[in-house]
């Protein structure tokens, strides 16, 4: 998983990136160095707050939550049982990198449930 | 091409030749038969001759004496903006041949005028850094950031406010008026005792100063009742970066009386583009939503239900998020789900909201939304009155 979110770090306008399990476990994340726990254990608190309404108003399931701010913007996109964070500036286009690395998230957790499974 | 150039520029020159001509009459009748007419016909010419200055000079003498008239306070704001763009145009030659911190305060007071606010901070930047001890150019600063500051309440303006207005006090400590500000804007994020300190070394060596007595006076005041009350704690010292972090996370400044009028203003004018906004998006269910946490749309308070709680809680968690993560004040908030999607865009102190039922026009809804906040909607007159008796009781 490092491996995969290391992708992310060579990516203009990319600060920071992680992923966490949605009850705000920081599985992997760039760059090294950094506590990204309070960064994860405060996302999926916001998840959990908006969950409920979310669901009531049939906003579900969620695709992408964007924070932009005047020195840029959060990106935070669910992956199967997992999301993916990206902090990053506010101009880049960041689309096509987080398809890629969202994708190889995807990819690595059906790998490692057909492995489980078998 | 060439032969339709050479016709302008004879037309030119004969119309310059004309106006020249006909410019000491169109003067004279301003100065003998005033009228609106008249001035708008010397500025004009005047502003054709490329004499800014003298008609800006007409501009303000029409204004000052027929301030009602619009055709007179158009002329005054072409001849102003004209003027202005003089100014940076010269302002920008100084700083270039002969630059100095009153070039770059030149510079800013320009683009001020020209509302061109950005221009103005780099001019005062780019001065400090070249002239650091300039007293002027840090409490021009600490002005605009000011002004900035009301608008988002972001911590790190407050912090520069303060530290620039610091400066300017410590590199020139005659004036008064500048440690005077630095008091005002304390008491106002609401460190009192330290804005009566700040007042009282200023009564030091200006005991005459009426400014600095009253503002002493109305600081005793308040720290005396804040102390009787229980709500200031005499022996705790102020922590002004706590309290400016507070008021950013909140969204309002709790201690400022005119801080209510001020986002009451604001959410009326975003609930009077609500109707524009629901119709460009096709959505059915828009907010505005106050620091506080009131949600209204342009028919008055909405009650508590999924989507002004979904809204409410969202902007209050991006707005932690973003701080947390030192990103700035938080601009916008989008929430893209394959049932829809939820925008928030920041407007000022309140933040406007859309439900949209189609998850793929995200982007129009924001383009939306970045025009409503920049005003460029049509408004409509609202439902209801705001405030009072005028606002619906409880949930419609």
């Amino acid at each position: 998983m490092k491996e995969i979110v290391k992708r992310l770090e060579g990516v203009p306008g990319v600060q920071g990136a992680l992923v966490m399990t949605l009850d705000g476990v920081v599985v992997a994340s760039v760059p090294d160095g950094i506590d990204h726990s309070p960064t994860a254990a405060f996302l999926s608190a916001v998840l959990l707050s908006v969950e409920k309404s979310a669901e009531q108003l049939g906003l579900v399931p969620l695709q992408r939550l964007t924070l932009a701010a005047a020195r840029g913007r959060l990106l935070l996109v669910p992956v199967g049982e997992l999301a993916l964070a990206v902090i990053a500036d506010g101009t880049s286009d960041l689309g096509p990198a987080i398809s890629e690395v969202a994708g190889m998230t995807r990819h690595l957790l059906k790998q490692s449930r057909i492995e489980v499974g078998s | 091409m060439t032969s339709s150039k050479g016709t302008t520029g004879v037309v030119g020159f004969i119309a310059r030749s004309r106006d020249r001509l006909l410019i000491p009459r169109k003067l004279a009748r301003w100065r003998d038969q005033p009228s609106p007419a008249a001035l708008a016909d010397a500025v004009q010419t005047l502003l054709r001759l490329e004499d800014v200055d003298k008609a800006w000079a007409i501009a303000r003498q029409g204004y000052a004496r027929y301030k009602d008239d619009e055709l007179v306070r158009e002329m005054w704001r072409i001849a102003g903006r004209a003027h202005a763009e003089q100014g940076v145009a010269l302002a920008q030659d100084e700083v270039r041949e002969r630059p100095s911190a009153n070039a770059f305060l030149k510079l800013a007071r320009f683009s001020v005028l020209l509302r061109d606010v950005e221009a103005a901070l780099r001019a005062l930047e780019e001065c400090l850094r070249r002239f650091p001890t300039s007293a002027a150019a840090h409490a021009a600063l600490a002005e605009l950031l000011e002004q900035r500051w009301l608008r988002d309440l972001a911590a790190a303006d407050g912090r520069a406010v303060l530290s620039h207005l610091r400066k300017a006090w410590r590199l020139d400590g005659v004036e008064a008026t500048r440690p005077l500000r630095l008091a005002a804007f304390l008491a106002r994020v609401g460190a009192v005792r330290e804005a009566l300190a700040v007042t009282e070394e200023v009564l030091h060596l200006h005991e005459a100063h009426d400014d600095a007595r009253t503002l002493r006076d109305s600081l005793s005041r308040i720290v005396a009742s804040g102390v009787e009350a229980g709500s200031i704690d005499p022996d705790l010292e102020e922590d002004v970066e706590s309290l400016l972090r507070q008021i950013e996370e909140s969204g309002r400044v709790v201690g400022d009386p005119g801080d209510a009028a001020r986002v009451a203003r604001e959410s009326d004018r975003m609930r009077s583009f609500l109707p524009a906004l629901r119709e460009r998006t096709g959505c059915e269910q828009t907010l505005v939503l106050e620091p506080k946490g009131d949600a209204l749309d342009d028919g008055g308070a909405l009650g508590v239900c999924p989507f002004t709680s979904l809204a409410a809680n969202l902007a209050r968690s991006a707005q932690i998020t973003v701080r947390r993560l030192d990103l700035g004040p938080l601009r916008s908030v989008a929430m893209e789900t394959t049932g829809g999607s939820l925008l928030l865009q920041r407007a000022q102190r309140c933040m406007v909201g859309a439900l949209l039922d189609d998850s793929a026009a995200v982007d129009e809804g924001r383009a939306a939304l970045e025009q409503l906040v920049a005003g460029r909607l049509p408004a409509s007159p609202l439902a209801a009155a705001r405030g009072g008796a005028g606002r619906p009781e409880g949930a419609r």
